[in-house]
């Protein structure tokens, strides 16, 4: 029987039923997670104002500072960012690989514990719960919970891979698979309850919390771009061979940068070398992706305009390329002793996990919505608000931000200027973040009611779809 | 704008979703990679990187074991160099780290907690006040201005030399509006010698008893 | 089915051969020389920690002191550089990366003073014009003047009292103050 069943998978199946039957599995993934998009958008606005205005909201215990700005970053990271993400790379695999999405019943209930997850870990940390580790503030139990959800995810993304009905594995499939190989590792491992000196535990902290960014955003963010930019321009990526090194360069480099978050702390220092060097070698694997990608565009960059999906894409493959660039100098022990603990690499972790990763969802979102709810956006006017808001948003931000951390830091290390001066000093620039938050939350509003628009549909939908319009052989939205 | 080579006319289709449909059907597939050799600076990088990465890690790797900072373990002794010594401007460095959290910038203090240092007899006064009460601290109450004040300064003596609390005493002696003789590094290494059983921060009392004796 | 063999293996053989490398072997190296099951931690302290951690100081003040020669920790009087024994057995770590507010790895030697502490959870506004630390009132309790005879209330300036009542912390807030009063590199209570 099984064999039968084995047979009956393996067939040919088109685009359409593939995406039919992704429907509801990819589309609760994504509504789910630009729940919490807003939400965490609504956190990250408290914390950003509280920052220069200190006393407001001041006397409501769980709507502190340092309450409500560890939840914004797990709500991101493992609300927003991990579900769409998800999603987004389940539907890829299942298009790249000519399967439907396989155990659907188990990834929607899987994706319900999963925020009921986060619910209670919110409640949790507002309520003063939280694990006190930066990037792992989930209570211990929470977190496992969130990884035996990947887990389950991971079982239909291995599935898939075994039952495929095409013989390449393309390289978007190399990243996923990685992806959810590594994320419940990392996961796993951070819950392991041996790391019982303070400063193991620092080590192992930011051994997960860079590779939380660099071991599953990065690879679903850089499949997202392997697989949106040949697709939306009908043009074959540049080079298999350059790809092939991007990937095991990511997987060689990346797993050691970690320790570079902790140099001049009392962790032995050859560990904290050791990091900077690997930190300094993810230039190879950055700058050729970089031009794997470039060369694949260049000549249509005008195809920017007519698709939406590939305006978010290719801002976000840039962002990639210079966050990383940026990451590799800032590791550098010269390049560290100003700015780490300044606002500089406040604003690096935002170009990575927002101009990176959140615009290559966003970019992906705009691709996968109408083709697995057979149903358009509403406006192409508001998509484009919607993309000027968020980039504009993020590039006052970092430029704000980075542009005070280089001042900040080179203030700290003068032991003449008093501390006080190195807060006042940052006040404008935090009041522009709060500026640049609100730009953003603009876009998000947007993005939301567009959503809502095309997936619930209140009100008429638009006569003259947008794949319809200005559509060229060359530029399919 | 419909391309009519690709979708046909938009009335072939009868809803939104047949026309999504046929859209889809005729997708193109990712086109198979490429297989180019990328430009020439590229390996450049790379070779340079993967250099630069393994002499970073020679030469800074420092020793295979649980030592933190070994890169730093020496302060360089060119510092030690003898500079012209003022004292006021040493004394505003180590006020501004050390003081100014309680009797802040000014030297006004905060009222009701710390008692201020602008036209303080004490710190005018007899500079073996000042001196021990930065050496080992102060506690219990203290009117001032009207004011009762009753907060626990810590004492630095581990904290600075006798050039540092010379200087720091010549400092608050001479600014916020005070004037005063300066104070020299061999009054505070006297006191320092004179009190150096002392553990517990000074009283109001045990310090008028202690000025009256010497 | 043999390039997604090798796939699979480099995948899991890089993250291992990087997972021993960044969290066991660190663990090897230095659990050795700073565990010791015999160090007392008091009551206070811990609970103290606790409260660190809930109300969330370590985003923006760091609990390590950066070497002689690699920026100004030491120059700024924040004490010497920390070592690995400094860090015994309060978990979690609250190394900390962000100086939005100034370093506490010494604080306890810097401002011993309870009072100081006090006034500057109850309101850092108090002390320091131009501070952005949040205020904490939920760990002190008002009660009216004559109340509690014998412990006087937080010596506020006049802008901040409550007229007729008076603020004094409750335990939270002294196993707190405790807490960051124990944080002295040199007498080593952490």
């Amino acid at each position: 029987m099984s064999q039968a069943k084995k047979s009956k998978q393996r067939k040919e199946f088109n685009v359409a039923d593939l995406d039919r039957k992704a429907r509801y599995v990819v589309l609760f993934l994504i509504l789910s997670g630009v729940f919490w998009l807003l939400f965490g958008t609504l956190l990250a606005l408290v914390a950003s104002i509280k920052m220069h205005l200190p006393d407001w909201l001041g006397s409501a215990g769980w709507l502190t500072f340092g309450r409500v700005r560890p939840l914004h970053l797990n709500v991101m990271v493992y609300g927003w960012a991990s579900l769409t993400g998800a999603g987004v790379s389940l539907w890829m695999l299942s298009r790249l690989l000519k399967v439907p999405i396989p155990l659907r019943g188990y990834i929607i209930v899987a994706g319900a514990i999963w925020n009921i997850a986060l619910l209670v870990g919110s409640i949790q940390i507002l309520a003063g719960f939280s694990r006190g580790i930066e990037w792992l503030e989930f209570p211990v139990s929470t977190m496992v919970v969130i990884v035996l959800c990947v887990i389950i995810m991971a079982r239909s993304v291995i599935v898939m891979v075994m039952t495929r009905s095409v013989k390449q594995l393309y390289v978007s499939v190399w990243y996923i698979i990685a992806a959810f190989v590594w994320f419940p590792l990392l996961g796993l491992v951070s819950s392991f309850p041996i790391f019982d000196t303070p400063t193991v535990q620092a080590g192992m902290n930011w051994w997960y919390a860079h590779n939380a960014l660099g071991l599953w955003f990065t690879p679903i963010g850089l499949a997202a771009a392997y697989y949106f930019i040949p697709k939306v321009l009908g043009r074959p990526i540049y080079s298999y061979g350059l790809s092939l090194l991007g990937f095991w360069g990511l997987a060689l480099f990346y797993n050691w940068n970690g320790f570079h978050h902790l140099i001049g702390s009392p962790l032995p220092t050859w560990f904290i070398t050791i990091s900077i060097a690997a930190s300094v070698m993810m230039i190879i694997p950055v700058v050729v992706v970089a031009v794997n990608h470039h060369m694949t565009v260049v000549g249509s960059f005008s195809a920017v305009t007519y698709s939406p999906t590939l305006r978010f894409v290719v801002f976000a493959a840039m962002s990639y390329t210079f966050v990383s660039l940026q990451g590799s100098m800032q590791a550098l022990r010269s390049v560290n002793e100003v700015i780490h603990f300044t606002h500089f690499v406040i604003a690096h972790a935002h170009i990575g996990m927002y101009a990176f990763v959140t615009m290559m969802l966003f970019g992906a979102c705009y691709y996968i919505l109408p083709r697995i709810t057979l149903r358009e956006w509403h406006s192409k006017k508001l998509i484009k608000w919607h993309f000027w808001l968020t980039a504009i948003g993020i590039i006052i931000y970092a430029g704000a931000l980075q542009g005070i951390g280089i001042f900040q830091g080179f203030s700290m290390n003068d032991p003449d200027v008093p501390f006080t001066d190195t807060v006042t000093m940052t006040i404008p620039y935090l009041i522009a973040r709060s500026v640049s938050g609100i730009l953003m939350s603009a876009g998000h509003l947007i993005f939301v009611w567009l959503l809502i628009r095309m997936v619930f549909q209140p009100g008429e939908q638009p006569e003259t779809p947008l794949i319809w319009e200005k559509i060229r052989k060359e530029f399919a939205l | 704008m419909a391309d009519e080579r690709y979708f046909g006319d938009r009335e072939d289709y009868q809803s939104m979703e047949e026309l999504h449909r046929a859209a889809m059907e005729k997708e193109e597939q990712i086109p198979e990679e490429g297989n180019e050799r990328g430009p020439w600076w590229m390996y450049v990088i790379i070779v340079l990187t993967l250099a630069f990465g393994f002499f970073y890690m020679g030469r800074y790797l420092g020793e295979i074991s649980d030592r933190p900072h070994v890169l730093f373990a020496e302060p360089e002794p060119a510092e030690l160099e003898e500079e012209e010594f003022d004292p006021m401007q040493v004394g505003s460095r180590i006020y501004t780290r050390l003081c100014q959290s309680c009797h802040q910038q000014d030297g006004s203090g905060v009222e009701g907690a710390f008692p201020p240092l602008d036209g303080s007899d004490w710190v005018i006064g007899d500079p073996q006040r000042p001196v021990n009460i930065v050496l080992h601290g102060f506690e219990g109450e203290i009117a001032r201005n009207g004011v009762t004040y009753n907060a626990l300064m810590p004492g630095f003596s581990r904290l600075v030399s006798d050039e540092d609390v010379a200087a720091v005493v010549t400092y608050i002696r001479n600014s916020f509006g005070n004037e005063a003789p300066e104070v020299a590094p061999e009054e505070v290494a006297e006191i320092r010698d004179a009190t150096q059983d002392r553990t517990s921060p000074w009283t109001e009392d045990e310090l008028n008893e202690f000025i009256e004796e010497r | 089915m043999i390039r997604y063999s090798i796939l699979l293996f480099g995948i899991i053989a890089t993250f291992l051969i990087a997972m021993f490398g960044l969290t066991i072997l660190p663990k090897i190296f230095i659990d050795e020389g700073v565990k010791d099951p015999t160090y007392f931690t008091p009551f206070e302290v811990r609970e103290g920690h606790r409260i660190f951690v809930r109300e969330g100081c370590i985003y923006c003040h760091s609990k390590q002191t950066r070497p002689e020669g690699f920026g100004a920790d030491v120059e700024r009087g924040w004490g010497r550089a920390s070592e690995a024994t400094d860090y015994r057995n309060l978990l979690p770590h609250n190394l900390g990366t962000m100086r939005t507010g100034p370093d506490l790895a010494n604080i306890g030697a810097r401002q011993p003073g309870e009072e100081w502490h006090y006034i500057n959870l109850y309101q850092p506004r108090a002390i320091n014009e131009e501070s952005i630390m949040p205020q904490f009132p939920w760990l002190f309790e008002v009660f009216s003047e004559d109340a509690r005879p014998g412990r006087d209330g937080l010596n506020l300036p006049e802008r901040f009292r409550i007229p007729g009542m008076k603020i004094l912390p409750a335990d939270e807030a002294r196993y707190l103050v405790a807490y960051l009063i124990s944080l002295d590199q040199e007498t080593g209570v952490q």
